[in-house]
């Protein structure tokens, strides 16, 4: 028993390292939020793709928590890229980092614990043109006169007439640029935040406010993105909305409550409403773990078919590599808050290379084959505090070797699509340095 | 009746038996307080398990695969229906009897997170039941946690740790030691690895194989996940809103597959393989509440081969292929239609509860 | 963002030695989820508690009043009840009167020592008296300290009684249900129904009459009732939590094993409801001492000569004393604001201690 009591000393963290810990927590809390509250001029954030391609770019992106029992860093240098038009399968166990990775991309971070401490999140986005007084400036109709040349179109009143878009509202003159997401002011990603990216939460119970009715959440959204939209043709685009998710009595599910409709349903609706703003990109944390399979099977294929329609890119985080494998083109694993592979579907799911990804696969049972035993990785998931500079799968990984407690391995580019962060393949690709 | 009890009254075969039972709970009374709104969670159930066997339990939720594994175990008071449990018709027991054969039946819950006392530690949690129940004395009782600690993969210092302190999967061994330190025979396993991760779930899962074999368990497992049940059970059912509506050895269930729902079931599971696009059954419309369930066949609302019987009629039960029961008309005998109307049949529909228990007596 | 990176530099430098220990522990055996210390439970809550300034303030202002109250008496040379008779010697007021016995007149002095007129009474602020006296001549400062004893040990046995009483009602409630519940449940109606205030004003009267008007009895048994009809908040609370928990996985679970009713209400229930019974008491401590004044400036607490706080702001009830002798009675509602402000702060802080869902 007294060995116990002096275990217990040395598991729980003593009185000193408590103190330590909130006065590290506390500075650097408060460098982070004096740096969102300074004033932020866009030149800072405007930045270039690395490849024209993607509407996402994430780069080395460390996203941390300062919590009471040390700093956990969720997610600790994860570089992918969202390609346009594609489904980004990105992967992994509970704790892994990918819905942080998510919150951030949205800079929804738990503040002030949360913060994005480096890289940069780099994102396409269609911004509003402000002029000298930052205002936004609308487009208006022109019509050709007599002498060829474009005229604004006047009304009855003699008053300019504002175009609308194809949304029914107020046509601004935009511009594309590319902004980086993590260093952005707050108020200029509101503009983004339901108009240019939306999130598909995993609680579609939850996720829906219970008193207004569906239609009053949809309406909502598209009044606040879409300016200067008539009430009656928000009223249509919603309806349009619920239609477009399959939603066989859009107006009659218009009038009800969050509370009487199923699991389900409320998941149609909360993407009906991720759609409303025609997004750029629909991040899915999750969307379909809180179902059941048959419904499951109705939201994926759903996703699956709106993807087509839409000129979007979505990325759908989930733990379930059978979902990655019917949903996704690429596929990125995250472990302990770090990208350990990456690829194609097929790169993952047919030549795996990573040891966990492998025994991820092995470890689950499928109804077409029979084993016996069931492969498992031993151990557990770390713990992200404190982590070490090896390999964090080192105590876990069968195929460990020396080097493997040497410094965290390099990214081996195993093919043009195919990446994968382990020393086992360092060898076969010696020329292909470090890339990430 | 005689004849029945005799047959299981046979303890050396039957280890468990689940005969018609029934949970409703009342959702709504009148105004004196008279229940007039039922919600039928297990709705008719029977099947029976040998022991060392496991039975796999699926369905999604809202079927009442947990309240019949938590109404075996007298959590919730039975409605009607009995279970006997070596020989011994348990659900007719007084509570304090039935206390007294609560180590012998175990359950392990969906839950890790919330099944688990807080502010207990480790060691007291696995052991307090145990110590009650007499199977250790105060000077054993350590080495005794210890021990059952370390069949379930736990390291001795845990003993005076809190729960919070431990992750899902660590916490879920924290549980099956609690009910394993009771040396049951009987577990029931509610979804024991649904709130896991993909890696952890086949630790326990290969955890669980391994103790079924060196103790000797009988397990019901309950399950959502398909793949799971599969590779854990001897024998399978599939339970809709209530009632079970096919049941038979794993192979049977997975080769053989009879009823619609089953077959959307398997066919809604993703597969992690690329090259596998299946043609999928997606089912239409979502479950149907269990306090109004469908008319005829519960399940007509949302099967592809819904035909206009099955709207009125609710199909029985029956043993289809020996060992293979089935709830669909899909599979009724020639002779069923032919004999009789469907107004008829409608009547009859009302009295399935005796056909089948005829039905099960004759099988025998 | 140089900055940034500094600061992310700094935070690695920090961690490092950490982790090289940590591969250490490792080798010896260790597996990799032990690497990390916890928070055990109790530090969890001391550190959210200590965290927020406003309950700090609370818990040193209760242990400023309880050293004030409890040792303060020790130290201060007045007592409860000693009266300052030194302002100067009793007055003699003598007159000469005749009489006469036989027809004889005489010469004859009537001697009146006035002691009361020696009494230092209504007296300033003073080196002797740093709060001064009042009109009976006690040390105004002293008698503070002793109202506080009576207050602060009121205060904590009232609540301690309501608990006790809440939780055995309310686990009764909450634990079996059925026809108990609502029998306990119809009782705290009832209670609930029964205005405070008259109720005291009626009692304390019945007890006048009694002839306890100067026993100390008089406050123990008004007290006494409190805690009757005080209880009913506490029994609610009480079996509120034990119906949520009731339905919890691990009660399930705990019946499942077929454990006794004792244990399940001891080891599994009350336990968890203890955090929110600690901040329940804590925010009732201010409202018993409250009550307390509340009876003393009514005239129907304790003895007009026991020192409380409630009959030493009585004082601001009469006229004379209001308007030119504000510190008769100014220490005594400072000190009832600032015990019943301390600990509600003191509550409201441990009440976000305790509840796991507060972020900060």
């Amino acid at each position: 028993m007294a060995e116990n009591k002096s275990d217990k000393k040395k598991h729980y963290i003593s009185h000193k390292e408590s103190r330590q810990i909130a006065k590290e927590n506390s500075r650097a809390i408060r460098h982070f939020e004096k740096e969102k509250k300074r004033k932020i001029r866009p030149e800072e954030y405007v930045t270039q793709m690395k490849d024209e391609n993607n509407v996402v770019e994430f780069e080395d992106l460390h996203t941390y928590f300062f919590s009471d029992a040390g700093t956990v860093k969720a997610v600790n240098g994860v570089t992918f890229s969202v390609p346009a038009g594609s489904t980004v399968g990105v992967v992994g166990e509970s704790g892994c980092g990918k819905s942080v990775t998510s919150l951030s991309l949205m800079r929804l971070v738990q503040a002030p614990s949360g913060q994005i401490v480096s890289g940069s999140i780099r994102f396409r986005a269609d911004m509003f043109k402000l002029d000298s007084h930052g205002k936004k400036i609308p487009v208006y109709e022109t019509v050709t006169d007599e002498n060829g040349n474009e005229v604004p179109k006047l009304d009855s009143r003699g008053r300019k007439i504002v175009r609308k878009n194809e949304l029914g509202g107020t046509m601004y003159e935009m511009e594309r640029q590319v902004v980086d997401i993590a260093k952005m002011p707050t108020e200029a990603m509101r503009t983004i935040r339901g108009r240019e990216i939306s999130m598909i939460f995993q609680e579609p119970m939850t996720s829906l406010n219970p008193v207004f009715t569906i239609g009053n959440q949809l309406d909502e959204v598209g009044k606040l993105h879409i300016e200067g939209i008539s009430k009656k043709r928000v009223k249509e685009r919603s309806i349009e909305m619920l239609k477009l998710v399959g939603i066989a009595d859009p107006e009659g599910v218009y009038k009800k409550y969050p509370h009487e409709l199923s699991g389900g349903m409320r998941q149609r609706v909360m993407i009906a409403i991720a759609l409303l703003c025609n997004p750029k990109l629909i991040v899915a944390d999750e969307p379909t773990t809180a179902l059941d399979v048959t419904i499951q099977a109705q939201i994926l294929d759903l996703l699956r078919e709106i993807k087509g329609k839409i000129n979007g890119s979505i990325m759908l985080i989930t733990h379930d590599l059978g979902v990655v494998a019917e949903m996704a083109d690429y596929v990125v694993v995250m472990y302990a808050g770090k990208v350990i592979e990456m690829g194609t579907a097929e790169d993952i799911f047919d030549r795996p290379l990573h040891p966990y990804t492998i025994g991820l696969q092995k470890s689950k049972p499928t109804v077409e084959q029979v084993t016996d035993e069931l492969y498992c990785i031993p151990g557990f998931v770390p713990n992200p505090i404190n982590m070490p500079d090896y390999c964090y799968f080192r105590d876990r990984c069968e195929s460990c070797m020396a080097k493997c407690s040497g410094e965290y391995p390099h990214y081996v580019q195993v093919t043009p699509t195919h990446k994968v962060a382990c020393y086992l393949y360092e060898n076969e690709n010696d020329k292909e340095e470090a890339n990430g | 009746m005689a004849e029945q009890t005799e047959v299981s009254g046979n303890a050396s075969e039957v280890f468990l038996e689940v005969r018609n039972l029934c949970k409703y709970f009342v959702v709504g009374k009148d105004f004196f307080g008279r229940p007039n709104a039922w919600l039928k969670a297990v709705d008719n159930v029977s099947f029976k398990i040998e022991k060392g066997k496991t039975l796999g339990i699926v369905g999604e939720s809202g079927c009442g695969k947990t309240t019949m594994g938590r109404t075996i175990l007298r959590l919730h008071d039975v409605t009607s229906g009995e279970v006997w449990f070596r020989g011994e018709k348990i659900s007719d027991l007084n509570n304090r009897e039935f206390d007294k054969r609560r180590p012998h039946m175990q359950m392990i819950f969906q839950d890790p997170y919330a099944s688990l006392s807080p502010r207990l530690t480790v060691g007291e949690i696995i052991g307090e039941a145990a110590r009650q129940h007499g199977l250790v004395d105060k000077k054993g009782f350590y080495d005794y946690v210890i021990n059952v600690m370390k069949m379930c993969g736990l390291q001795p210092h845990y003993f005076e740790r809190y729960p919070h302190e431990f992750s899902g999967g660590q916490r879920q061994r924290i549980c099956i030691a609690r009910a394993l330190a009771l040396k049951p025979e009987l577990v029931i396993c509610d979804e024991p690895v649904s709130a896991l991760d993909v890696s952890i779930q086949a630790q326990i899962i290969n955890m669980l194989i391994e103790l079924r074999k060196t103790l000797g368990l009988t397990y019901i497992f309950i399950s959502h996940d398909l793949s799971v049940v599969k590779h854990i059970s001897d024998e399978v059912g599939v339970m809709y809103l209530g009632s079970l509506v096919e049941y038979g050895s794993k192979e049977e269930i997975f080769n053989n597959t009879l009823h619609p729902y089953t077959k959307a079931l398997f066919s809604a599971v993703p597969v992690p393989n690329v090259h596998v696009k299946m043609n999928r059954v997606i089912l239409k419309g979502d479950i149907p509440s269990p306090v109004n369930p469908p008319s005829g066949c519960k399940f007509h609302t949302r099967c592809e081969s819904c035909m206009s019987i099955c709207e009125n009629v609710a199909p029985e039960y029956r043993e289809v292929t020996p060992g293979h029961f089935c709830a669909c008309h899909l599979y009724d005998p020639p002779e069923y239609l032919t004999n009789a109307s469907i107004d008829a049949l409608r009547e009859n529909s009302e009295s399935t509860f005796v056909n089948y228990s005829d039905n099960k007596v004759k099988a025998e | 963002m140089e900055e940034n990176k500094e600061i992310k530099e700094e935070l690695k430098t920090e961690v490092q030695p950490e982790a090289e220990n940590n591969v250490k522990a490792d080798l010896n055996g260790e597996s990799i989820g032990d690497r990390v210390k916890a928070l055990s439970p109790g530090a969890t809550v001391a550190k959210r508690f200590f965290r927020s300034k406003l309950s700090m303030v609370g818990l040193v202002t209760i242990i400023v009043l309880f050293i004030f109250s409890f040792i303060g008496p020790l130290i201060s040379p007045w007592g409860e009840t000693t009266p300052d008779n030194s302002k100067s010697d009793p007055m003699i007021s003598g007159t000469i009167f005749t009489y006469t016995i036989d027809d004889v007149e005489y010469e004859g002095y009537s001697i009146t020592y006035d002691w009361n007129a020696s009494l230092n009474k209504l007296d300033g602020i003073s080196a002797d008296h740093w709060m001064g006296t009042d009109n009976s001549g006690y040390d105004i400062m002293t008698r503070l300290m002793y109202g506080g004893r009576v207050s602060l040990t009121i205060g904590f046995v009232v609540i301690i009684l309501e608990t006790l009483i809440g939780i055995v009602m309310g686990g009764i409630a909450g634990y079996f249900g059925g026809w108990i519940d609502n029998l306990i449940m119809r009782i705290v109606d009832l209670l609930s129904c029964i205005p405070t205030i008259p109720l005291m004003l009626i009692l304390g009267m019945a007890l006048n009459s009694l002839g306890l008007e100067s026993s100390i009895w008089k406050l123990y048994i008004i007290m006494a009732v409190l805690c009757l009809i005080g209880w009913v908040g506490i029994a609610r609370l009480v079996r509120g939590q034990i119906l949520s928990l009731r339905e919890q996985e691990f009660m399930l679970a705990a019946k499942c094993s077929g454990l006794s009713t004792r244990s399940k209400i001891f080891k599994h229930l009350l336990p968890n409801v203890i955090p929110q019974l600690i901040v329940s008491m804590t925010l009732g401590l201010g409202n018993v001492i409250l009550m307390e004044a509340t009876l003393g400036f009514l005239n129907i607490g304790a003895p007009v000569e026991t020192a409380t706080w409630g009959n030493m702001i009585n004082f601001a009830s009469q006229m004379q004393y209001r308007q030119f002798y504000p510190n008769m009675w100014l220490g005594a509602g400072i000190c009832i604001t600032l015990a019943i402000l301390a600990f509600n702060f003191v509550g409201d802080g441990l009440r976000d201690a305790f509840d796991p869902k507060m972020k900060r």
